[in-house]
């Protein structure tokens, strides 16, 4: 398979399973460089899975996954150099202080940016001598993000940064991270559970709804083209209607059609909701 | 640059243990200077702890394996869990290093800490031995507690690859290869040739290594790995298999094997397991009364309950009081000559107006230069210079050639008299030291030059009979008694004996000698008149 430069992560006919339950059959992705790319899915759907797969931690069962021209499972120290990975739920050192961690990563990263690292740390009331254990959630947040963004990497995955932080954090961590993505092309592969902050970040991203449900899609196309309607009576079977949700007496439609296209099909007359970017993710992939 | 930033994030981790570990070593050591010095104190003469430590394996310091496996363990644990712990270990993976090299670094990181406590506390051990015992008792010491960082280390890099390995017929395996590994390199006398351990231990690193590979849910398939992997199974099956059966099997002999002066033939106890017996002869079956009543001399207890007593063999009657003098039963086993003891030997001065063989405060060691006496009652651990020199002396007036390689006699108080030592030198001359009443005495044995071979063991036997010192083995396994009072050489025409193999007894009646000798699977026996002129011999399967 040829490699093209500006294709960071290219996963193709991925087959996984774990016994009996697939997880994922057939899957293709690409992630361009310069994208922010957001991985979207209910838990238990395969996020997970596939993050693990492209940090190389799990070999593709079937199928190709290559993460800056080579296999995932496989990376040279030269390639990982060029990596910054985010494990879920701010995994690091945590005997270890601010200063302490920022001094053992510096050391095996040619490219480390000392300054972004500490620039970050200045917006913290936080002595650079407190080890991580003694830090909150959200300041331990920042100093992973910190360590990540001083490794000056090209891609950068972020599995669930959102995990235990308040919208205070969060909004710190995505703001500080459109900075610093601004003008460069590095490529992000992220993933979170709170839609309303990708939704700011995201330029591109896959729903995960199941082994053969995966949409691509850019975060305006899907917000653009994604809509709910509001019927009062029930709607008769059609393949436009992605899903039917019934509450308080009304029925809920989620489709890609239009509007007109649909009340056509369906002889009735539909009223368009407006609904958040986080309403359109639940209506896409459900509840439960 | 990288290899600074993982010991420093290694010292990060391990800096409580280490400071428990270093705080520990204080109250140990004062432990261990008072449990020696209460034992000198309270031992008397101060010589017999030397006989402890020297002749039956007694080390004062033995206990402290304890903290060397202790300190490996928890510098283990405390490296290796908080990496497991949430998957940290992920951070590892993903740093920008070659993954062995990521192994290495860690697994170094640990070992110099290990040896550096180690060392500390096998240093502080050991000068507090060499302070109370001569210098061979403490020689062995610090051989001892150096080598220990053998065990310390395997079980250090085991827990590695038991804590990393995330399969868990693998992590079984590691820990069996680990537990077997430390087995083995825990010894009670070390050699250079025991540094094979080392590249054990990097076979076990290697598995920390495929630790590692399986967080990455991989294999380590290295066709070198599994090779190496096999043959020190193989290595480790084969050694540890020897020496669990030299350590803890007893073996039963399959025939016992008796000369009946009544048949004048052998007569023979097979056991055949579950206790069960046959008594027979090569031309007859015997009950085991009938078996007795064939070998009066071996059961003459019996017949004396009896009132048979005493007994007609041959036409001659013979009471309990001449069966008893001339009983003798002399053992020698193949492992008397791998002999595991410190040359450090008692020198017994025994009292021609006492009537029992104190054991002596002096011992004497075998020094590369000369023979050096250790006196007790000097309360040094510094040679006696005065008795150094009477018996250097001595040895040199006689032609002995310095220095003196090999002592042989019982270094046991618990026998009738002492005949003092065979003393080898560096030219293979035997010579046979004895001190009595003060006075010490140096007698050369002369070796015959149709003896053949070197001689490579001897043996005293201090036996009321005083028939003969003792026996003499050859390099060509040849057995020759050493007579009593001239040291001529009486050769024993033992066929097909082996000394590295085969074990011998050599018992004694009122009218017989009887040699049996097996390698547990071939038994033989030849039995001698009196005058060791050979009747008989036989040999089963």
């Amino acid at each position: 398979m040829n490699h093209h430069p500006d294709v960071v992560i290219e996963v193709c006919e991925l087959d996984h399973a774990y016994g009996s339950k697939i997880v994922y059959q057939g899957l293709n992705l690409q992630l361009l460089r310069g994208s922010v790319f957001g991985l979207l899915g209910k838990n238990g759907v395969g996020k997970s899975t596939l993050i693990k797969i492209l940090m190389g931690f799990l070999a593709p069962q079937k199928g190709v996954c290559r993460v800056l021209g080579e296999a995932s499972h496989d990376l040279k120290p030269a390639t990982r150099e060029r990596i910054a990975l985010l494990f879920e739920g701010f995994i690091s050192y945590d005997w270890m202080t601010i200063a302490q961690i920022e001094r053992f990563f510096s050391a095996f990263y040619p490219r480390w940016r000392k300054q972004i690292f500490y620039e970050l740390m200045s917006q913290m009331d936080v002595e650079l001598q407190r080890k991580l254990t003694d830090l909150s959630c959200g300041q331990k947040s920042q100093v992973i993000l910190g360590l990540l963004l001083a490794q000056d990497a090209e891609l950068l995955i972020l599995d669930d940064y959102s995990m235990g932080l308040d919208a205070g954090y969060r909004a710190l961590f995505i703001d500080f991270l459109k900075d610093y993505l601004e003008g460069t092309d590095k490529t992000v592969l992220i993933t979170s559970h709170v839609m309303s902050d990708l939704e700011r970040l995201v330029d591109q991203m896959t729903i995960v709804a199941g082994p053969e449900q995966v949409h691509h899609s850019t975060m305006t196309d899907f917000c653009r083209d994604f809509r709910c309607y509001q019927a009062d009576c029930p709607p008769s079977a059609s393949s436009r209607i992605h899903r039917c949700e019934q509450r308080q007496g009304h029925y809920y439609l989620f489709s890609f059609a239009d509007q007109k296209l649909l009340e056509q099909e369906l002889s009735q007359p539909l009223k368009e909701v407006s609904i958040s970017f986080e309403d359109k993710f639940l209506g896409f992939a459900g509840k439960y | 640059m990288s290899r600074r930033a993982i010991f420093l994030k290694e010292y990060l981790k391990l800096k409580w243990p280490l400071t428990i570990l270093f705080c520990l070593v204080v109250p140990i050591l004062a432990w261990f200077w008072w449990s020696v010095d209460l034992a000198f104190h309270t031992t008397e003469p101060e010589a017999m702890l030397w006989y402890h430590a020297a002749q039956l394996g007694n080390k004062p310091y033995q206990k402290l394996i304890w903290f060397y496996l202790f300190s490996a363990t928890l510098i283990a644990w405390c490296q290796a869990v908080p990496e497991m712990l949430r998957n940290r270990i992920r951070i590892l993976i993903h740093l920008p290093l070659p993954l062995y090299r990521l192994v290495f670094q860690h697994l170094l990181a640990g070992a110099v800490m290990i040896i550096t406590v180690n060392l500390v506390v096998g240093t502080g051990a050991g000068l507090i031995v060499a302070f109370h015992y001569p210098a061979p008792i403490a020689t062995r010491a610090w051989s001892d507690l150096f080598f220990w960082l053998l065990p310390s280390l395997v079980w250090y890099v085991g827990w590695w690859a038991v804590i990393v390995e995330t399969g868990l017929p693998k992590r079984l395996f590691n820990f069996l290869l680990m537990s077997a590994l430390t087995f083995l390199a825990l010894k009670s006398v070390y050699h250079v040739a025991d540094i094979w351990i080392l590249p054990a231990t990097a076979v076990l690193a290697a598995a920390v290594y495929g630790g590692f590979l399986s967080i990455k849910s991989q294999g380590f398939t290295s066709y070198s790995y599994r090779f190496a992997l096999v043959t020190l199974c193989c290595v480790v099956a084969l050694l540890g298999i020897k020496r669990y059966q030299q350590e803890f099997v007893t073996t039963s002999d399959k025939y016992y094997i008796f000369y009946s002066p009544v048949l004048e033939d052998f007569v023979f106890q097979q056991n055949l397991g579950n206790h069960q017996y046959r008594y027979a002869s090569a031309t007859a079956e015997f009950t085991r009364e009938g078996y007795e009543e064939v070998l009066p001399f071996v059961y003459w207890r019996n017949l004396e309950i009896q009132g048979k007593m005493p007994v007609a063999v041959g036409g001659s009657l013979y009471t309990s009081e001449m069966i008893r003098d001339h009983r003798l039963s002399v053992p020698y086993h193949p492992q008397d000559i791998e002999s595991s003891v410190i040359p450090l030997y008692p020198l017994f001065n025994p009292s021609s107006i006492r009537g029992i063989l104190p054991f002596p405060n002096q011992a004497f060691a075998l020094a590369q230069k000369r023979l050096l006496v250790y006196n007790g009652e000097q309360h040094s651990r510094h040679p006696d210079p005065e008795l150094t020199a009477t018996i250097n002396e001595r040895l040199l007036e006689v032609g002995a050639q310095l220095p003196i390689t090999n002592a042989w006699g019982r270094t046991t108080s618990m026998k009738p008299f002492d005949w003092g030592y065979f003393l080898q030198d560096n030219h293979g001359q035997i010579f046979h030291l004895r001190r009595a009443d003060d006075h010490v005495t140096v007698k050369p044995v002369m070796v015959d030059a149709s003896v053949g071979g070197e001689i490579v063991h001897m043996q005293m036997v201090e036996n009321r009979q005083m028939e003969f010192y003792g026996f003499a083995i050859t390099s060509s396994s040849e057995v020759l008694l050493v007579r009593y009072p001239d040291y001529d050489l009486i050769p024993l025409p033992l066929a097909g004996f082996d000394h590295t193999r085969m074990q011998f007894q050599l018992l004694s009646d009122p009218l017989h000698h009887l040699v049996r000798y097996d390698d547990g699977s071939s038994y033989r026996a030849a039995v001698f008149d009196r005058n060791w002129r050979l009747l008989k011999a036989t040999a089963f399967k």
